[in-house]
């Protein structure tokens, strides 16, 4: 009977990372739980993020870009994101967005299409450390990321990346509410901002006469805290509705507006809620979508996202 | 458990392999790029309409929780102060009495500093009506012994100036005074022009042209000074030569044959004098500037312009108005490029190159095309 209770608390947390990692499209916002050794978390999900204005650096709402109403900012990207349980306690994480960036002004239309920067790392379940393994209801882990620019061209309007690697140390914890099937996490992280291109690289680019890049002078990023909230429930266990806040706030508030060519702020600072939804066709597979909104922001663009998912939970070894 | 790590290192052979992939197909060519012009182009017309005209809010960039201001013309006051011997409190109705009288009609092209090359689009063509400021400024007694500059503010706090020499040292004939202005292409001028008044300075780029316009001051100091001045931009403001093509536009695909180019050159130092094409690195050759009757004949609004009126003293083509130029070639299949130059007639000449986006000069712009 007891044995029946602790394989039963077991199935209820794997349904939790479950449900834990489809509330958000990437690893690095509230990500609590250690997959389980050899068990791995697979999704390819499909993003559409569309803008018909912008918050300028002291927080204002204005169009996109000057003298063009509607919208003119699409980010129509595909990533492909993977966790993998090394032990109960350490998985690894790696990610790759297909990045497709489309962006208009009063007369032209800019688009790149590339791979954007991957990011790889590893999730540390903490528990153990801290003595509190009796806590099977409770998760706690540190996620640390490195965002690495693959081989696209930096100096691109737009650009598929902000072409230099990233550093990033999340802490998150969460709670099941088992028996009842739901969750909720939150977490807080703090993401370094280096000056390493990595595999990026620019072109040439001609001052006024190149209209599709500009100067490769290399920006000073202002590092970021990172935080996120979300939790959710399962309805019958077929249905899964979450809730979710995450934001990104830059230690130093911009002071420079962003390039409506190129929208990638050396600082921002954002807030997006939203919510997501999923099902379960088949067991082990999920589809899955979610809408965010950008209620909030400094210097960055006001969003709306969505995002399209499939995920598969395999067993390796 | 050999078996568990077995599995364990097969699979992380494979995620190594992947990101590798990833890594080689990123450098063989899975990125692409392009810029598209939105049109082929387009031949603008001589005035802009007010619906496509630009706007830009120089103070958005720089003065924090900037907002438009929106102003009741029944409350709107302009204020002249500073070395003056009878400071003014101006209304609304003052201005509209005065125009009544005096209407100054002037077409200038209102170009932003920041126009250029590399972002286009931020300039337009318009009559705009009001008085001249030195109207009230003589109302107010100006003390000439010591007043150096006059420094006019927003009511958004934006700030800009001219030197007192502007308006009372020698008179260039073909440069209108500052004006007071209230309407634009003959319509009251919309909240983000500058409702209910804005200076309009002849030859000065945008950010010499305050908008909502609230106080004129009268100073001794004879220091630069604005928000576009402390943003580094050159203090004069004056729009300095410049050119462009709006048909066909950079990277549009146009039909083997002969194709007709179309554009504008403007300069605030005088009238524009030449405007050259080189074509596919050619010698530049001397384009054809549209006739003052061709333009003209556009709107019947310029028919009342001070230029118009006055052939005499402004002759064609007008200081601080673009001046529109064709141009036709014959282009055989491939790429090709079209370099423009524009002299004015006081010997500025658009340069080779120029980096500094603060100086408001622009390089010779290069249009690439392709026949197809």
């Amino acid at each position: 009977m007891q044995m029946f209770a602790q394989r039963s608390v077991r199935r209820a947390l794997l349904a939790v990372t479950t449900l834990a990692a489809l509330a958000v499209h990437s690893a690095m916002h509230a990500q609590s739980w250690p997959q389980e050794s050899g068990r791995a978390y697979i999704k390819l999900s499909y993003g559409s993020s569309t803008a018909s204005q912008q918050y300028t650096f002291d927080g204002r709402e204005k169009d996109y870009a000057d003298n063009v109403s509607g919208n003119s900012f699409f980010d129509r990207s595909i990533y492909a994101y993977g966790e993998l349980g090394l032990t109960n306690n350490v998985t690894l994480l790696a990610g790759l967005p297909y990045k497709r960036v489309i962006v208009r002004d009063a007369a032209y239309r800019y688009q790149t299409y590339a791979f954007g920067s991957a990011q790889v790392g590893a999730r540390i379940g903490l528990k153990p450390f801290l003595g509190l393994d009796d806590a099977p209801l409770d998760a706690l882990a540190a996620n640390v990321m490195l965002t690495i620019p693959t081989g696209y061209t930096r100096n691109y309007l737009p650009s598929a990346g902000a072409g230099q690697v990233d550093g990033e140390l999340y802490l998150g914890y969460g709670r099941s509410f088992y028996p009842i099937d739901a969750y909720a996490q939150v977490g807080i992280g703090y993401r370094y901002r280096s000056t390493i291109y990595a595999f990026s690289h620019a072109v040439p680019c001609q001052d006024g006469v190149s209209k599709d890049c500009f100067a490769d002078t290399q920006p000073e990023y202002g590092d970021e805290f990172t935080f996120g909230l979300d939790g959710g429930y399962t309805f019958k266990k077929i249905v899964f509705a979450g809730l979710m806040l995450r934001g990104d706030w830059a230690l130093k508030a911009p002071t420079v507006g962003f390039s409506v060519a190129n929208p990638i702020p050396t600082r921002q600072r954002f807030i997006k809620a939203g919510g997501s939804i999923a099902v379960f066709p088949f067991d082990g597979i999920s589809v899955n979508a979610q809408l965010l909104f950008t209620p909030y922001g400094l210097n960055t663009v006001k969003s709306v996202d969505l995002f399209l998912g499939i995920d598969y939970r395999p067993k390796f070894f | 458990m050999q078996a568990y790590d077995e599995s364990r290192r097969h699979f992380l052979r494979l995620a190594g392999g992947a990101v590798v992939g990833f890594m080689i197909v990123q450098g063989t060519g899975c990125e692409s790029n392009s810029v598209e012009p939105l049109t082929t182009g387009a031949d603008v017309p001589f005035l802009t309409p007010i619906s496509s005209f630009y706007y830009k809010n120089g103070a958005e960039g720089s003065i924090a929780r900037w907002t438009m201001p929106v102003i009741d013309s029944g409350a709107w006051r302009l204020t002249i102060d500073g070395l003056v011997q009878t400071p003014l409190s101006i209304t609304y109705q003052d201005i509209l009495d005065e125009e009544s009288r005096s209407a100054v009609k002037l077409l200038k092209t209102m170009r932003c500093v920041i126009d250029s090359n590399e972002v286009q689009g931020l300039i337009g063509t318009a009559v705009w009506t009001g008085v001249p400021l030195r109207i009230f400024l003589d109302r107010a007694g100006i003390q000439t012994a010591q007043a150096k500059r006059l420094r006019f503010y927003g009511a958004d706090t934006f700030g800009n100036n001219i030197q007192i020499g502007r308006i009372y040292g020698t008179p260039t004939p073909d440069l209108v005074d500052p004006l007071l202005v209230t309407h634009m292409n003959g319509s009251p001028l919309p909240a983000q022009h500058g409702f209910p008044v804005r200076l309009i300075l002849h030859e000065g780029y945008g950010y010499k042209n305050v908008k909502w316009l609230s106080r004129v001051e009268v100073t001794a100091n004879d220091l630069p000074f604005g928000t576009y001045q402390d943003e580094g931009f050159v203090d004069d403001g004056v729009m300095r030569v410049n050119s462009r093509m709006t048909n066909p536009l950079t990277n549009a695909q146009v039909a083997v044959g002969t194709i007709k180019c179309v554009g504008f050159a403007v300069s605030g130092a005088s009238g524009i004098g030449t405007v050259e094409i080189s074509v596919d690195g050619g010698p530049f050759t001397p384009v054809v500037i549209r006739s003052q009757d061709t333009v003209m004949s556009t709107d019947s609004q310029l028919a009342s312009t001070i230029q118009a009126l006055n052939p005499a003293q402004f002759p064609y083509p007008f200081r601080g108005v673009w001046a529109q130029w064709e141009f036709s070639t014959t282009l055989t299949a491939g790429p090709h490029t079209i370099g423009i130059r524009a002299t004015d007639q006081a010997g500025n000449v658009q340069p080779d190159s120029d980096d500094d986006i603060s100086d408001g000069i622009n390089a010779i712009p290069t249009v690439h095309i392709t026949a197809v």
